[in-house]
């Protein structure tokens, strides 16, 4: 045994002398060589991997001569005249760093770093993206365009990490005096040979600098599930705390309790007052067609404002990729396009379009006719279709000019018989007896921006649009030979609006921005109705309003840095509002503190803000105010609306695939109006008419309030991604000119809310789990039973006692969603086909809720939600 | 720094946690007062009652028999006393039952039981006469749809469409009367209630909506003739077999009613039982105690 260790030894000792003996010896040589090309020469030589940026070492080159076996020693004679210092990692692998220069205050002359940050892939600018010095632990963060600017800097070549959510973190190193650096960020979903490859990690950032908002990457977005559709922006964003969707799957975003009338909505800096399709069952932000977008939920920037509780603010894609792109799919609801290219070298457009297409397949109009030569056509047309297009020219890194367009709109036609059934024979036929229902509505705005870096220190951006939301509601009602209802109704509201917005960057503690914006506002709306009862008994209806206002504001905001861990953004804004006279200061702060980088950040924010247009519609008449949204603007009788809201919350990132976050909030708001009878709805033809004072006649002012917590736990590991929100709120309100003291749950309180998103990539399949349980929503439950008699007849009616509105709730609502999608390459494009089955447990939640007094037994009428459901798309990409 | 995240992450959750339902307990008992003071007529009874539970049949009846009830009309107090028979109904007393309820009288009424008190008040409005009552029917029975439910909900996709086709005759009737002529008074207090009632509801509710069997408007949006007449039109529908069917004999019970805008606000509530229940003007319950003024007549169509 002694013996055969003996030779082992030995043998070892033999190997390694052997590895000595025959050891490479290596001979460089350079004069005045480009240092990327010495470093290249050196790892082909050598075999041993180099990891470097280019960045770092462009701007060197190498004068060494080298003889010898040791390749540490050659490398440091590479790169001698470098600001780099060689770190082994292994005996395989060695890495340049930057040198080390010393103390930063040893240095005497100061600089500045300013420039750009764009998708790697697509070439859009990156807003908010962060630019981090690691070497002064100083940082700034991306405007719109993708500026940054870091002035005040030691002179000298700096390491800068760049980050962004969704993006793979980048380091390099820049040095100052150079302007309009042109960085690229390559996102962390990468499609690479017709198959998608995710990178898992969260890719935290370096610490946000702009505190409560939610900036998604797009990329990401597209990734998350969505119910119908395809992709829908506001869909994901009901994932995510504190956001919810008013109906099952229809209506507004509400955020914190508040109204959905309460959010600001933009495209290219233009306001969007109807984002809906499809009766709300889809809106008009596709997903696809931006680059960027931006949700604020309470506490938004003094460059916005308006609105009381949140913006969206999206931006169109440019279409400045190195490839042309062209993308089509179809689900059963609609069928899209997009399709994005440069023109030339400085010049790139972008146009998408979508339509529904079940009047194609149904058909929009059918000729009939009876065995007595009678001809009809009726009528069953529905379509909604969106247009987004944008040309952008760049004639230098510096200045960019945009022209953006969008155009959505909904279109229903009928023209059908009362006797309606599942046997068609029986009414494809002429209709003596019929109803038409003609109402269309959309958007369409225009917008022009132009884009000028003035110095490294300012950026400018100046911005025009038109925007125009219009409703018309149409009907031709026969229930009779002898009785019609014919009605006209149309409602336009039009923006006519141009800011300009500087940012301007004085010192590295201080980014400010401040701007100007006049907005001039019209209202119109008109019916023309009448009504036979009989032929000699006719009634009719005739008005038109037309209110005009204008709305200037000017703001500012410091992005103050304290220190390197306490971050402030404060700002105001100041509005006048023509009708009415109104001056309205809406002061803002925000705090950032970051107590530990990957452990916690601490966020707080205080904002006030005024809402000078409200949404309300008539709530008796069938005639009008069906489908329209109907905006009024603050006067002498309607005071703008108010509300305060505070918030404190934190963020922690303690692996880089799991991000937690916790947000409480309270808010307050003044002169919101709320209907005067919470019970009154639509129950005839004729009502108040449809000026403004009969329509304010049903409201009256309120108070609200709202309180809350979020939770948010956003895990992306591997093949994994989950995203998991619990929002724990309560929202009520109260109307004191009706004497109503204390608050009473709001419409859509919502105790109690949970989502989860769950996805697994497993190579070409995709597979995801979605659900939401929540309470039921607020309902009015009667509590006693009472009769009163007929002054007339003297006949008993029965009624419910129903004292306090929303004083019960629905049950919880639960759902869950399942989607499976599969990637493939075919005919030289990238294919993916999507089947989501929307409640899988067929689970009929209720979603309203009603009681006949003149029933025996109290059991409530239910009205259920939408069944189990399977939808498909397919979807490629070129 | 672990350690906090954890209190902080525990702090959020028992918040969270904490937000609770408003669901409030079953009210009983709320006390539920009706009156109809008519100008001309005498005064009316005053009916007591509770409300009771929603699992209770229909047919309960939760009148008070120990309640006390006063009427000062035009400051004269009016004591009433319990209907012997009938639990819950109280009449004036035995000296004030010949008292007539005169036309522009002002009132409070005042109840208290052993648990609350309620107490409305308002005015009588001046008398109002059907003048003339004119009526016009078709030769022939026209084509129209008789639809009992329609329910579209997109979020529910509720659709019922119970659309069956027949014949109707559209009876047209004028009702005229005067209008009020006091100096004292003015039409922008009173409003104007029309019913057209067959006898024999056999009208859809649908027809009833695009034709105009009753109205309640401000009696100042009524134009009146050189003679001060005021004029009203509707429209009910009478269901026939075809159209050659005649138009049946029937009873139509025309009523004239003329009220404030409590009552109209009263009366336009109470239409839609399942999903409100009417407004009320009484104090400390609910229900109705108001002056109206009324015409009614029955008349035989054929």
């Amino acid at each position: 045994m002694q013996k055969r260790l003996i030779l082992l030894l030995f043998f070892f000792f033999w190997l390694s002398k052997g590895v000595e003996v025959f050891a490479q010896s290596y001979l460089f040589q350079f004069d005045d060589t480009p240092l990327l090309e010495a470093v290249e020469a050196f790892k082909s030589t050598t075999g041993i991997d180099v990891v470097y940026s280019a960045d770092l070492i462009g701007g060197f080159s190498s004068s060494c001569t080298y003889r010898g076996a040791e390749p540490l020693e050659a490398l440091n004679c590479i790169v001698q005249d470098a600001a780099v210092e060689v770190r082994v990692i292994s005996n395989r692998q060695y890495v340049l760093v930057l040198a080390d220069q010393g103390p930063v205050e040893s240095r005497q002359s100061r600089g500045s770093i300013s420039g750009f940050v764009f998708d790697g892939i697509t070439g859009e600018s990156l807003y908010g993206a962060n630019i981090y010095l690691s070497d002064l632990a100083e940082g700034t963060v991306t405007n719109q365009a993708g500026f940054f600017s870091l002035p005040g800097i030691p002179s000298g070549a700096h390491r800068v990490r760049l980050s962004f959510i969704g993006y793979v973190v980048r380091d390099t190193t820049l040095s100052t005096g150079s302007s309009s650096i042109v960085l690229e960020l390559t996102p962390t979903t990468m499609t690479l040979d017709r198959v998608v490859v995710e990178r898992s990690s969260l890719t935290r950032s370096e610490p946000a600098l702009f505190p409560g908002v939610i900036s998604i990457p797009v990329r990401r977005l597209e990734q998350l599930p969505t119910s119908f559709g395809g992709k829908d922006v506001f869909e994901v964003l009901g994932w995510m705390p504190g956001i919810q969707r008013a109906g099952e799957v229809t209506g507004g975003l509400l955020v914190r309790g508040s109204g959905s009338d309460q959010n600001l909505y933009m495209i290219d800096g233009a306001p969007v007052y109807h984002p809906w399709h499809a009766f709300s069952l889809i809106s008009t932000f596709q997903t696809e067609t931006f680059k960027d977008l931006k949700f604020y939920r309470g506490a938004f920037p003094a460059e916005y404002g308006g609105r009381l509780s949140a913006v969206l603010d999206a931006e169109l894609r440019d279409g400045r990729n190195a490839e042309p792109k062209l993308l089509a799919a179809v689900n059963p609801l609609n069928a899209r396009f997009l399709i994005e290219s440069k023109i030339g070298s400085k010049s790139s457009f972008m146009l998408s379009g979508r339509r529904s297409y079940i009047d194609k397949l149904i058909g929009r109009r059918h000729p009939v006719s009876d065995g007595l030569g009678r001809r009809d056509t009726l009528r069953t047309g529905y379509f909604f279709y969106d247009w987004s297009a944008k040309l952008s020219f760049s004639p230098h890194t510096n200045s960019r000019l945009s022209f953006s367009y969008y155009a959505g709109r909904d279109d229903l036609d009928l023209r059908l018989p009362f006797d309606l059934s599942l046997d068609f024979s029986s009414w494809l036929r002429p209709a003596d007896l019929f109803f038409e229902v003609d109402q269309d509505w959309g958007n369409r705005l225009y917008s022009v921006r132009y884009q000028q870096l003035l110095s490294d220190r300012l950026f400018l951006t100046g911005t025009g649009y038109y925007s125009e939301y219009g409703a018309n509601e149409s009907a031709l009602i026969r229930p009779t030979q002898s009785a019609s209802v014919r009605s006209a109704y149309g409602v336009q509201l039009e923006d006519l609006g141009i800011r300009v917005d500087a940012d301007y960057f004085p010192t590295l503690s201080h980014q400010i921005r401040g701007g100007l914006s006049l907005v001039d506002h019209r209202f119109v709306s008109k019916i023309d109705a009448l009504i036979s009862y009989s032929p000699s008994l006719k009634e009719s209806l005739s008005h038109q309003g037309n209110v005009q206002t204008r709305e200037l504001a000017a703001y500012i905001q410091d992005h103050w840095k304290l220190s390197k861990k306490l971050y402030v953004l404060l700002g105001t804004r100041l509005t006048y509002f023509g009708s009415g006279n109104y001056f309205r200061l809406s002061p803002r702060l925000s705090i950032q503190f970051v107590l530990d980088p990957r452990w916690l950040t601490l966020r707080g924010s205080a904002t006030r803000q005024y809402q000078f247009v409200q949404r309300i519609r008539d709530r008796f008449s069938f005639l009008y105010d069906l489908v329209s949204s109907r905006w009024i603007p603050s006067d002498s009788t309607v005071v703008p609306s108010k509300s305060l809201q505070f918030a404190f919350g934190g963020e922690s990132v303690p692996y880089p695939w799991l991000k937690l976050s916790a947000e409480g909030y309270i808010r307050s708001g003044n002169h919101i109006l709320l209907p005067r009878d919470a019970f009154q709805s639509k129950n005839g033809l004729l009502g108040p008419g449809i000026d403004i004072s009969s329509l304010l006649g049903q409201y009256t002012r309120g108070i609200e309030r709202s309180y809350g917590i979020e939770i948010g736990v956003d895990l992306f590991l591997l093949d994994w991604q989950v995203l998991l929100a619990y929002t724990g709120s309560r929202s009520e309100n109260r109307t004191p000119e009706l004497k109503n003291t204390t608050y009473r749950p709001s419409r859509f309180d919502v105790p109690r809310s949970f989502s989860a998103v769950i996805q697994r990539r497993s190579g070409r399949w995709q597979f995801s789990l979605s659900t939401v349980l929540r309470s039921g929503y607020p309902t009015t439950v009667p509590v006693a039973r009472y009769f009163l008699t007929d002054p007339v007849s003297g006949e008993r009616n029965n009624f419910f006692h129903m004292p306090e509105i929303n004083n019960g709730r629905l049950p919880p609502y639960f759902r869950m969603d399942l989607g499976v999608g599969y990637r493939f390459g075919f005919m030289q494009a990238n294919w993916s086909a999507q089947i989501h089955v929307y409640n899988i447990f067929n689970r009929r939640n209720v979603i309203r809720r009603t009681y006949d007094p003149s029933k025996e037994n109290f059991v409530p009428n239910n009205s259920l939600g939408l069944p189990i459901l399977p939808l498909f798309e397919i979807e490629m990409q070129l | 720094m672990r350690r906090l995240v954890q209190i902080v992450l525990a702090g959020a959750l028992i918040g969270s946690i904490a937000a609770c339902d408003t669901v409030q307990p079953l009210q009983i008992g709320t006390l539920v007062v009706e009156s109809f003071l008519k100008a001309g007529e005498p005064l009316p009874v005053v009916r007591v009652g509770r409300t009771f539970g929603v699992s209770e049949g229909l047919e309960s009846n939760q009148g008070f028999e120990d309640a006390e009830v006063e009427l000062i009309l035009d400051g004269v107090r009016i004591q009433y006393e319990p209907v012997p028979t009938s639990p819950g109904l109280f009449q004036p007393e035995s000296r004030a039952r010949q008292l007539i309820v005169p036309p522009l009288a002002s009132f409070e009424l005042y109840v208290r039981t052993p648990e609350d008190e309620a107490n409305a008040s308002g005015s009588v409005p001046p008398l109002i006469v059907l003048n003339n009552v004119e009526i016009f029917a078709p030769d022939r029975a026209i084509e129209a749809v008789l639809v009992d439910t329609l329910d579209i909900g997109l979020d529910s996709l509720d659709l019922a469409l119970n659309a069956q086709e027949g014949f109707i005759y559209p009876i047209q009737v004028t009702l005229a009367w005067n209008m009020i002529s006091d100096v004292e008074t003015t039409l922008d207090d009173f409003w104007i209630e029309t019913r057209l009632e067959p006898l024999s509801q056999f009208s859809s509710s649908l027809i009833d909506f695009f034709l105009l069997p009753q109205q309640i408007l401000p009696e100042s949006t009524i134009e009146a003739d050189d003679d001060g007449q005021a004029s009203w039109t509707g429209v009910y529908a009478v269901p026939v077999e075809a159209a050659d069917t005649p138009l049946p004999e029937h009873t139509l019970k025309v009523s004239l009613l003329r009220g404030d805008q409590a009552f109209a606000v009263f009366e336009t509530s109470r239409d839609n039982p399942e999903r409100r229940e009417p407004v009320s003007n009484v104090r400390g319950g609910i229900g109705f105690v108001g002056g109206i003024a009324i015409d009614t007549l029955r008349i035989t169509v054929k």
